[in-house]
């Protein structure tokens, strides 16, 4: 009987009660822990360096950068050529030096991909208004730890998952049945080692995992908020071939 | 139930949270540990559904007798299981066709052969396989139709044939007027009959023709038919329902199969199994019938063939499903067989409604398509829901496995492969249903198997050539009596087999001659020897009702006269004198029921009076889970079952290096104990919920093979983690697992080659090295690396931490960074992506975060099986640093020449040293534009040398070594006329410009 009321004290103490808890409280809850709406509004542009680890050890470096409204930049490096990936707010394109270094656009449906990695907020912030619907789906264990599922329905009627850590509050995990080479995969990315940036949480590690296994993780380093980056580094620059580019860094 | 399960429940009733330092082990800890699929889908397995969209017949669904319900977009050419959290024993695929997202399924496969798994109600997807919900008649067992009303999709009719062992009113005929939310048994049978077949008529939905069947098996005898079994007719939508017997045959009836015509909702067709089993045909909706057919193609196995599917356009052709496959075009007076090169034992076709050219036909043998009325067939060899009984691996490096499967033989394939194990790495080595496959030890191309009824055969792998070795009576009488899925075990001494009948037989010399080293060990019960009366109606002796046999054994791993047997008809037996003298172990009944099938004996490694020992009750209704340590030689018993085990036991088996882990099969899932079954998780990670039917543990590469009763077999390759693990690690904030020892190898040379999707590929292990490590909590915030450092110090790379709760497990790639490498205009120099492998030796691993440091060690080491001197392999390393070296030489040197040429390029002027400039880059690197140039220059032939040196850990050819040295002049011939071009240019110095490219390369 002691331990029973241990157990009950010590529960109280420690968690709480996981099974209350609503939409709106965790997303509310998700934002405190991400450092609160005016923080992340206040970050205009964020730039991070990184590196992309693959199976074999290999590694490619690349900078990001992200600006309001709805921009987005990687260049990924390799032998000495530079690979972009961008999105300019309408246009997403491409300049591949194994694939003739030629701008190329993307696809429609690469546009629509883009254009979620573009938003700075992220899917949880202002959902509704960006045609989102949410869904508290309820408790999941996440490789041993609680998280709450978001089930998330876009305009196009797309699922994906977001998982909120229990105990941190931050997103732990984004989930998506992808068609990849005809089949479909369930495609998980995991998100860990936050740091604080501009005041805001912002996950310095993505782990991208298949059926379970890790297939490749990109650790982002030496992130910064409010450089100033012109629009054009962003805009599509026409069909054009331009001089081969080296990557700007820092 | 224990007192931390109420505690918890009682936490759960007040809404509260079970708080983290009370955590035991659970599966979602070891997300890691992931066995592995090795399939293989070359024999595939039973299907016993398939559901296609109508509109879009790229889109269907396969239901599998024990491995789920697999989804394909592609007209088969690729197929995801979408069933895999669920009950994995699949009755019937419906889906609504006007909202083809909308899927019912029903679990339990009604064809109910000695084998067949048992199901958990229904279930219903709305989003085409994402999720599903479960809608009730969770105790029916056996599912065979679902069908839904013609214009209201909410109202929905299941044929329920209900449980195979056991009296129960789950069963008839079930309507749902509300999708599924409530359910009226509309008409009910008896306790053992059941609903097997439903029509409702298209024009009129409230007529309903039901077929109803009275069966029963049990471990000894099977019976179909019966009082109850009958056509059921109802004219107001179930309310009321009269037997059809106008044109029937009198006297008692089997099962029935019935079909209506789409064309014609009146033109109804029946297989009526009776005295004289007949196909019927009525063209009044049933009221009336007329015999059309007598013969082989409606006798065979009432109860694993009934099924008539109709010709969507012309009436008078119909398709019966059979051991072969039988299509009629007359209205069913004749029939002709069909599918002939398809595997036997036909359970579900398909018809296209706009092609009925185009079928899909499964079978016990997987699943097929064909374009031509199934003149032809096309088999599907991505569907790994193959059946295995057991399975055995040998002591090769990699090891092989060995295992016998529902109707598909016996087989062996490799436990690991480069690029995956195909469906062509497979050899089969003997017909029939398999079971135990037993290598020998010394000379593993000498194999023993089997086919149904203790038919032992012993092949030789080399020569194919087989002889017949199975013991036979030393009494003058006939035939000995052996179970279906006779067991072969083999001994520890060379040679040495065991074979059970109801007697323990045992050879030394490969089967030449058996000693029968037991008096008859079972119940000899004349009562439960009927197998040769087995049937009911119809006939059926396969042995697969053979009873009073031995079913288990299992000889000491260290003394050899300790031999546990165990009966189907409950007995458990022991020897500790070789078989001379024999004790029968009793389990009180407060453990086990009296007389309950011993279904799996595996004696201790760790101690000679102990056994641990499952019973398997279900052939009697007995679904609960039986695990039993058995100590003291018997004389004591305590059952080690966990409240949450799901399904009956098959199998147990002891780590013979950590005595408290313990793994368990049952018919829903597999099950790991770390303390000697004082607490269990269900293994999940990937493994679905399927039948456990064996497990063998490797003990040389650590390695566990469980062989599933519908998907085929699973390695769990990390059984040395595994023993270290214990609920105390997960309270120490982290905890690096073993040393690990990395070999540098790669992998075997077999190119892969264009293949399509179409093909199952067995998961095989990654090249890569994973480091172990066991966290307390997620690591959620701030950097987590690991660091690999050389004897001296060096850090050769960082890689990033994982920080799961529980157990982690990172791939460390034991190579350098890849070197810096040149820039040329276009193309990678693919050669040189790599960094070499890295030297023989120890390593330093550093864990960082959050400013504490944890150090482990990592051993690299040399793969001696591909059997280069230490010599040789020095001489590779060697090589491979120079280039290296010369491969970065350069790679700063033509950044040099590059920064100069836009530098002169940009100012202007000084056109000859700029044309210099350009020539010399020229003479280093590609230049000329597009992308298949052919063009090679320095950079070209050296990363083409580095991947040649770096992809063979041998000794280097002459030609390597002289292209070297030119390369290597070349080299340094290129920096001493950079530093001549570029001196007083005031351009930034060798080791600046270095350093760049190390900042934007890592």
């Amino acid at each position: 009987m002691h331990r029973f009321l241990l157990f009950i004290t010590l529960a109280f103490v420690v968690v709480g009660n996981l099974s209350a808890v609503t939409l709106e409280e965790i997303l509310a809850k998700n934002l405190q822990a991400r450092g609160g709406k005016a923080k992340l509004e206040a970050i205009k542009t964020y730039t991070t360096d990184g590196t992309m680890t693959m199976a074999q050890g290999m590694d490619l470096s690349f900078t990001q950068a992200m600006k309001r409204p709805h921009k987005f930049r990687m260049d990924m490096s390799f032998q000495g050529m530079s690979m972009i990936t961008a999105f300019d707010g309408t246009v997403a394109w491409s300049k591949n030096p194994m694939a003739g270094n030629k701008v190329e656009k993307a696809p429609e449906s690469e546009v629509k991909r883009m254009a979620e990695q573009a938003d700075l907020d992220g899917v949880l912030v202002n959902s509704k208004d960006k045609g989102y619907n949410l869904e508290l789906v309820g408790p999941e264990d996440i490789d041993g730890s609680t998280a709450y599922k978001i089930k998330v329905t876009d305009k196009d009627n797309e699922v994906s998952h977001i998982y909120i850590d229990a105990v941190t509050w931050l997103e732990v995990m984004w989930s998506k049945s992808l068609s990849m080479m005809g089949q479909e995969a369930d495609v998980e990315i995991m998100m860990s080692n936050y740091q604080e940036v501009g005041g805001v949480q912002m996950a310095m590690l993505m782990e991208i995992r298949s059926e379970g296994q890790t297939v490749m993780s990109m650790t982002y380093s030496n992130p910064k908020v409010n450089v100033p980056i012109p629009d054009e580094r962003f805009a599509y620059p026409g069909e054009q071939p331009d001089a081969a580019e080296t990557p700007k860094k820092k | 139930m224990t007192t931390r399960n109420i505690l918890i429940i009682a936490m759960m009733i007040m809404g509260i949270a079970v708080p983290a330092s009370t955590q035991t082990i659970t599966s979602g800890m070891l997300g890691p540990l992931r066995p592995r699929s090795i399939g293989p889908a070359v024999m595939s397995g039973r299907i016993s559904d398939v559901a296609v969209v109508d509109t879009a017949p790229r889109r269907f669904y396969v239901g599998a007798a024990g491995g789920g319900v697999w989804k394909t977009t592609t007209g088969g050419a690729s197929f995801t299981p979408v069933f895999d959290d669920y009950n994995q024993s699949i009755g019937a695929i419906t889906i609504d066709q006007a909202r083809p997202d909308t899927v019912w399924v029903g679990t339990g496969e009604p064809w109910t052969r000695n084998s067949v798994s048992v199901g958990d109600g229904i279930y219903r997807t709305t989003d085409a396989g994402r999720s599903w919900k479960r809608l009730g008649l969770d105790s029916t067992e056996r599912i065979a139709q679902i069908v839904l009303h013609p214009k209201n999709p909410s109202t929905v009719y299941v044929a329920a044939p209900g449980p195979l062992f056991h009296d129960s009113p789950h069963r008839g005929l079930y309507r749902t007027t509300d999708a599924g939310a409530t359910w009226q048994n509309i008409l009910p049978g008896d306790a053992r009959t059941g609903c097997t077949d439903i029509i409702v008529n298209k024009k009129n939905p409230n007529i309903l023709l039901a077929s109803m069947w009275s069966f029963r098996r049990t471990g000894w005898s099977f019976s179909s038919g019966g009082s109850g079994s009958g056509i059921f007719r109802s004219t107001d939508g179930g309310a009321t329902w009269k037997r059809m017997a106008t044109g029937l045959p009198t006297g008692e009836l089997g099962r029935i199969a019935l079909a209506a015509s789409p064309v014609d909702p009146q033109l109804i067709y029946a297989a009526v199994e009776a005295s004289e089993s007949a196909l019927y045909r009525s063209t009044d909706g049933g009221l009336t019938w007329e015999r059309r057919y007598v013969g082989s193609v409606v006798d065979i196995r009432p109860f694993y063939f009934s099924r008539i599917v109709c010709d969507p356009v012309n009436k008078d052709v119909l398709y019966k499903h059979g051991i072969q496959l039988f299509r009629s075009d007359d209205g069913g007076n004749t029939f002709t067989t069909i599918a002939q090169s398809a595997h036997s034992d036909h359970h579900a076709v398909w018809i296209n409604p706009a092609n009925p050219r185009h079928l899909l036909i499964g079978t016990d043998g997987g699943l097929y398509a064909s374009d031509d009325r199934g003149t032809t067939v096309r088999f599907f060899g991505n569907l790994p829901i193959s059946q295995f009984y057991h399975v055995r691996a040998d002591n090769q490096d990699p090891f092989m496995v060995y295992g016998g499967l529902q109707d598909n033989g016996s087989w062996r394939g490799p436990s690991r492969k480069s690029g995956g194990i195909r469906n062509k790495d497979w050899t089969v080595v003997g017909g029939g249903d398999g079971f135990y496959v037993v290598p020998d030890q010394a000379e593993p191309h000498i194999v023993f198997w089997e086919s149904q009824g203790g038919n032992v055969v012993r092949t030789n792998l080399k020569t194919m050539e087989s002889k017949s070795v199975a013991p036979t009576p030393d009494d003058g009488s006939l035939k000995l009596r052996y179970n279906w899925n006779t067991p072969i075990i083999p001994g520890t001494a060379p040679g040495t087999i065991y074979v059970g009948s109801q007697y323990l037989h045992r050879t030394t010399d490969r089967g030449e001659t058996w000693m029968r080293i037991s008096p008859d060990l079972t119940t000899n019960d004349s009562l439960k020897l009927r197998q040769d009366a087995t049937g009911g109606l119809t006939l059926d002796n396969s042995s697969a009702e053979n009873h009073c046999t031995i079913y288990t054994i299992g000889e000491h791993p260290t003394n050899r006269s300790i031999i546990w047997v165990g009966t189907d008809d409950g007995m458990l037996q022991l020897t500790r004198d070789g078989g001379t003298t024999w004790q029968r172990i009793v389990v009180p009944d407060s453990v086990v029921p009296a007389g309950t099938w011993v279904s799996h004996v595996a004696p201790s490694p760790h101690n000679e009076g102990t056994c641990y020992v499952t019973f398997d009750g279900h052939m009697r209704g007995d679904m609960k889970t039986y695990v039993v340590e058995v100590s003291a030689f018997g004389a004591t018993s305590r059952s080690i079952t966990w409240s949450d085990m799901r399904g009956y036991a098959h199998v147990i088996k002891q780590d013979p290096v950590r005595a408290g882990l313990l793994f368990c099969g049952t018919e829903h899932g597999l099950y790991m104990s770390f303390d000697t079954g004082a607490s269990w998780i269900t293994l999940k990670n990937g493994f679905p919920p399927v039948a456990v039917r064996d497990i063998d543990l490797q003990p040389s590469t650590n390695a566990a093979v469980i062989a599933t009763h519908g998907r085929g077999l699973y390695v769990i390759d990390n059984l040395d983690i595994l023993r270290e693990i214990t609920p105390e690690i997960f309270t120490r904030d982290l905890t690096i697992l073993r040393t690990p020892v990395a070999m540098r190898s790669l992998e075997s040379g077999e190119a892969s080659w264009f293949e399509s999707d179409a093909e199952f590929r067995g998961e095989s292990i990654g090249r890569d090295t994973k480091v172990w490590y066991v966290l307390r909590e997620r690591h959620s915030k701030g950097p987590f690396t690991i660091t690999v450092k050389d004897s001296a110090g060096k850090v050769i790379r960082t890689i990033p931490a994982s920080g799961r709760k529980g157990l982690n497990s990172v791939e460390i790639a034991i190579r350098q960074q890849a070197p810096l490498t040149a820039t040329s205009t276009v193309g990678g120099a693919f050669g040189s992506l790599f960094g070499p492998l890295l030297s023989e030796g120890t390593y330093t691993l550093e864990f960082t975060r959050q400013g504490t440091t944890n150090t482990g060690t990592l051993n690299v080491i040399a793969d001696t099986t591909l059997g280069h001197s230490a010599a040789d392999r020095a001489a590779q390393q060697a090589l491979m640093q120079d280039l290296y070296a010369m491969t970065e030489e350069l790679a700063v040197t033509v950044a040099q020449l590059q920064q100069a040429r836009d530098t002169l390029q940009a100012r202007g002027g000084r056109t000859e040293l700029l044309q210099s400039i350009i020539a010399l880059n020229a003479e280093l690197v590609n230049t000329k534009e597009g992308m298949i140039t052919g063009e090679e220059q320095v950079r070209e032939r050296l990363s083409s040398l580095y991947g040649e040196i770096n992809s063979y850990l041998g000794r280097p050819s002459n030609s390597h070594q002289q292209l070297a040295g030119t390369l290597q002049r070349r080299v340094s011939e290129a920096t001493r006329r950079t530093q001549e071009l570029l001196g007083g240019l005031g351009m930034p110095t060798r080791a600046e410009v270095e350093a760049g490219l190390r900042s934007t390369s890592k």
